[in-house]
């Protein structure tokens, strides 16, 4: 059997890897000049192995085994040394870095601008001279405008750079730039229904899940719902294939035929920015069709308590007005309708039985619990509402929700790539907060929700900290969020960025390219040349990871590990490692003393036991002793993390809270529907700009980091992707460039027809370099508007990167 | 006798071409070429589909050289350069080849790469395994099932990256051995069987 595969496909898929893989070695550097410098480790070939974890924000930290010949970076393996065989792992970035440490876009020396800003124009200057430069500007400015007039942002973006900085801020005394807008919009609406979980990341408003993957093998049901797990999360995919191997029906939810969604076992299409729509309707069906356990609601969840029609949820007493923190169930309970003596009695009273619905008038108020104020909501969100909505059909609806509420224990996923980057993304976290209560798909093997993408999920050590004093300390934001500054009055008039903070975190670049020209001073801190580059007075040169000038340069922890960031090779150019820039900056600043000498005395610190006890026993000695890391202690994490397993909740009533009253003000107490602000199908502006943009996440890159690497970029060129019908009706032709605008900017890129993508939206891949597009940066025109709810959500306001409407059309040109 | 092979599930594969970088890693493999590939079945767009939104279906399918019972490309060889050893693995005596691509022809996977021009590396050095030979311009190269790894009790680099554990390695002629129980189990299937050059590389759904 030919499985309709046939040597011709061989053949046309070899012939296109080869040109673009000869398309990659285009302005290759000549690396024997500098390499010769670059004390060999040996001659005559010898071997050297050591170890280093990889990137940070893939969730992969991976343990490399590095091996070096001859002072080169010759050979990366898993770290086979580790004892778990699920730590054994890495990806085709990890490998890649055998090229991309020597890549040609590394920024070589530190350099200054020489045109006009923005233009990129720079010449090399000398360390002595930057490090002057900056602190001779920092202290200027300082003394003209106070500490807070500088802005650092570090990102966790980079190969070394970002979260190996450990006190930047606080040397530069400068603000952070509060709420990042990014990653938090699903979590913004899910963590505060359990509160945060001590040991992990759970309950920090990334929506990290409430269980580790692994833990899938126990569950019926993946319901997943716009995440693309199976690129975004290289490292831990194969917990996707475990759990369907023991019988999990897998469902993938997304607007877009991705890698996921062709390994599920259902595909379910979906409107973009649509999918609290859907989560809406599933909780009205599981409510019609009695799909919950009543004990479970009313001991478990906040589904009892009495709700004013102040929205207020009633308490035993007031609320003390001085209050610093929440009052907890024990300070101050709440009040539920006793089914016995027909009366409110605190929750916390023996022998009741609290009613789940009703309306009662209490003291000559009216009240209702919670779970009679959803009943009542749901009745609008209907399948057929749904329907129409997202554009599922509402038989469909039926069908998944039978499936995730009534099969057995189901786990329900989400992403940072799609349905959490909408303004309605905190709704569909809360709408997932109510489905998983009502069904209780929490706390138990198999039964979880969030984002599962990554180390994250796992179990997490504190670590100590080296301590400055006091008075070397950051100023405090001046606006709730980083989104703020390019908009709104602020003291700034220096930008730190620590890795690509410049354009990345930013929507409708357009608009901060204005305020970056306003600025007095830029330095941009990265290893290679990446596209906030461009914007700096001062460009600093660091080492990626693998480069070093100690043993043990940095450690973290990841997958029940505490991992060691070894020396692999010396740093290359001019450029310097993280530990070495913090402190010559430091230095520059008049905070010398205050430093560690050495990555080793930072490292001690860190070592805590004090802080966290997991740690007793890890030694720098054992570290280094070890092949790449040691196991954390005082945790069996041979098994999944798996939080509330006694349904005992970390919010303020210990129980999983449905009710959020922070919200009444803006009616979302309880989840109810808001549209895109842009992408809605009845906007006009559809007229002019057709098309959704989807920021897409894939398998090649962790947000801009490996857009230089040409392993990677052998395999594909940045482009855009329409579906075959929109790429038709507009003329293009295969590989053709295109100009993607609106009113907001524009940019180019070469564009392809897919059959993955949906009708009516385009797909680019986000962190995209400008310097690889054809023209212009792909944030120049996403849509950057806010929500006033952000005010009072607990991470703050979302961007919308993916609530963008856009045109494409032919730029002309050849490709 | 010995015949090792590797079992891939296409099930588990997500296309993402980590055994891809892998092996081109290991064998200190030129730019441009590549001894291993993931297709995306039935259409050219990478990671594209077959059918029409939102009927689709999508399929990978990793290939490298096949290690045949009855290589098509050792048939074809003037010069004896391409043998099967002992191990089973079709292997080029790259000091024998003369060059003439006729077992690139001859080959029905296209697994074979042929150095047209000095091989450019970026970086460039020799990285990878530090045994394995360095090719000239002029010589057909491919999969060696990592020879240098096999022969040393060590599994093929693409193996040990995957990911996702979609590749088993091992020896066909052991029948307790791992792979042969998966080929027997999960109904394994051979790339263009009707071409009768019997791969030992096996996919399974």
């Amino acid at each position: 059997m030919s499985r309709g595969l046939s040597r011709r496909q061989f053949i046309k898929a070899g012939a296109a890897t080869a040109a673009l893989a000869g398309a990659g070695t285009a302005g290759m550097l000549k690396f024997d000049h500098w390499l010769t410098s670059a004390h060999a480790e040996s001659e005559g070939g010898a071997e050297r192995i050591a170890y280093t974890f990889h990137q940070e924000h893939c969730g992969g930290r991976c343990s490399l085994k590095c091996t070096v010949r001859d002072g080169r970076l010759c050979l990366i393996e898993p770290n086979d040394s580790l004892a778990q065989e699920r730590n054994r792992v890495l990806c085709l970035k990890g490998l890649s870095e055998v090229q991309h440490v020597y890549s040609a876009d590394r920024i070589q020396t530190p350099m200054k601008r020489v045109g006009e800003r923005g233009e990129g124009e720079f010449v090399a200057i000398s360390w002595d001279e930057a490090l002057e430069t900056i602190a001779t500007t920092v202290k200027e400015l300082q003394a003209s405008y106070g500490k807070n007039s500088i802005l650092c942002r570090l990102s966790g973006e980079n190969n070394g750079v970002g979260y190996q900085y450990h006190y930047i801020a606080d040397l530069l005394g400068a603000q952070t730039g509060g709420a990042n807008g990014q990653d938090i919009g699903i979590g913004n609406g899910l963590d505060q229904s359990f509160g945060y979980v001590p040991g992990s990341w759970v309950g920090v408003y990334f929506g990290i899940a409430t269980s580790e993957p692994r833990d899938w093998v126990n569950s019926r049901t993946i319901l997943n719902v716009g995440s693309n797990f199976l690129e975004s999360s290289l490292a831990q995919c194969r917990c996707f294939f475990d759990a369907k191997d023991a019988g999990a029906y897998t469902i993938t939810v997304d607007p877009h035929f991705t890698t996921t969604a062709s390994k599920s076992d259902r595909w379910v299409p979906i409107n973009p920015g649509t999918d609290s729509a859907l989560l809406l309707a599933m909780i009205g069906i599981v409510l019609d069709k009695g799909w919950y356990d009543e004990q479970w609601l009313k001991a478990h969840t906040s589904f009892p308590f009495l709700v004013g029609e102040d929205g207020a949820l009633l308490r035993e007493h007031a609320a003390r007005p001085d209050a610093e923190e929440a009052e907890t169930m024990e300070d101050n309970p709440w009040m539920v309708w006793d089914s016995k003596s027909n009366t409110a009695r605190p929750a916390t009273a023996e022998d009741i039985e609290a009613a789940l619905e009703g309306s009662y008038t209490i003291n000559g108020r009216s009240y209702r619990t919670v779970f009679s104020r959803l009943l009542e909501q749901q009745k609008r969100y209907t399948p057929s509402w749904a329907e129409e909505i997202t554009g599922i059909e509402a038989q469909v609806i039926h069908e998944i929700t039978e499936q995730y509420a009534t099969a057995g224990p189901a786990a329900l996923g989400f992403g940072w790539g799609g349905s959490d980057k909408f303004n309605n993304a905190d709704i569909l976290g809360h709408a997932a907060a109510v489905l998983v209560a009502l069904t209780g798909n929490i706390g138990i093997p198999g039964g979880s929700v969030g984002s599962y993408v990554g180390w994250w999920a796992g179990p997490i050590i504190s670590f100590g900290s080296w301590q400055l004093p006091e008075e070397i300390a950051q100023s405090e934001p001046e606006l709730a969020g980083i989104y703020d500054y390019p908009v709104k009055p602020n003291n700034v008039h220096a930008y730190f960025s620590f890795g690509d903070k410049l354009t990345q975190e930013s929507a409708n670049f357009t608009k901060k390219i204005e305020w970056l020209k306003s600025l007095d001073f830029i330095v941009y801190c990265d290893i290679v040349a990446s596209s906030g580059s461009q914007w700096a007075d001062i460009l600093l040169p660091a080492s990626s990871k693998f480069e070093a000038e100690h043993e043990i340069q940095n450690i973290c922890c990841a997958n029940g590990l505490v991992l060691t960031n070894e020396k692999i090779l010396d740093p290359l150019f001019e450029s310097k490692p993280d530990f070495w820039i913090e402190n010559a900056l430091g230095e520059a600043l008049g905070y010398g003393e205050y430093l560690p000498k050495t990555p080793r005395e930072r490292i001690e610190a860190m070592l805590d036991p004090e802080v966290d006890e997991r740690l007793a026993g890890i030694t720098y000695e054992r570290l280094l002793a070890s092949s790449g890391g040691l196991p954390i202690t005082g945790v069996d994490t041979t098994v999944p993390r798996c939080a509330f397993t006694d349904h005992r909740f970390f919010t303020p009533s210990g129980r999983m809270e449905v009710y959020y009253e922070n919200l009444v003000s803006f009616d979302q107490e309880l989840p109810q529907w808001e549209p895109p602000l842009e992408v809605y199908a009845e906007n006009e502006l559809r007229e002019l700009y057709p098309l959704q943009l989807a920021n897409m996440r894939t398998r090649f890159h962790i947000h801009n980091q490996f857009c230089d690497a040409t392993w990677i970029r052998q395999f594909k060129e940045p482009r855009i992707e329409l579906a075959p019908q929109d790429f038709a009706a507009r003329g293009l032709s295969e590989g053709e460039i295109v100009e993607v605008f609106n009113d907001r900017g524009s940019f180019a890129v070469k564009a392809l027809a897919n059959e993955c993508v949906r009708p009516g939206s385009v797909r680019v891949v986000e962190g995209n370099w400008t310097k690889f597009m054809e023209q212009g940066n792909l944030q120049n025109l996403t849509n950057d508007e806010l929500i006033e709810r952000g005010a009072v959500l607990p991470a703050g306001a979302v961007i919308s990167f993916n609530d963008t409407l856009v045109e494409v059309r032919k730029r002309g040109g050849a490709a | 006798m010995t015949r090792l092979a590797i079992a891939i599930s296409q099930e588990r594969c997500t296309g993402c071409q980590t055994c891809v970088n892998a092996c081109k890693m290991e064998n200190n493999v030129p730019m441009g070429m590549l001894w291993n590939r993931v297709i995306t079945v039935g259409t050219d767009v990478m990671d594209g589909a077959v059918g029409s939104y939102p009927n689709l279906s999508k399929e990978y399918l990793p290939l490298a050289c096949q290690h045949c019972e009855n290589p098509a490309c050792m048939a074809v060889c003037p010069v004896g350069a391409t043998y099967k050893d002992e191990k089973g693995r079709v292997l080029i005596n790259y000091d024998l080849c003369i060059g003439c691509r006729i077992c690139m022809a001859a080959c029905p996977y296209n697994a074979r790469c042929f150095n047209w021009e000095e091989p450019v590396r970026d970086p460039d050095f020799n990285y990878g395994h530090r045994d394995v030979p360095v090719r000239p311009r002029g010589v057909t190269e491919k999969c060696t099932l990592c020879k240098e790894r096999t022969d040393a009790d060590l599994e093929p680099m693409c193996v040990v990256c995957c990911p996702t554990r979609a590749r088993t390695y091992g020896d066909l002629d052991d029948p307790e051995s791992e792979i042969s129980k998966l080929i027997r189990e999960k109904h394994a299937y051979q790339l263009l069987p009707e071409r009768g050059t019997n791969p030992q590389v096996h996919y399974y759904k």
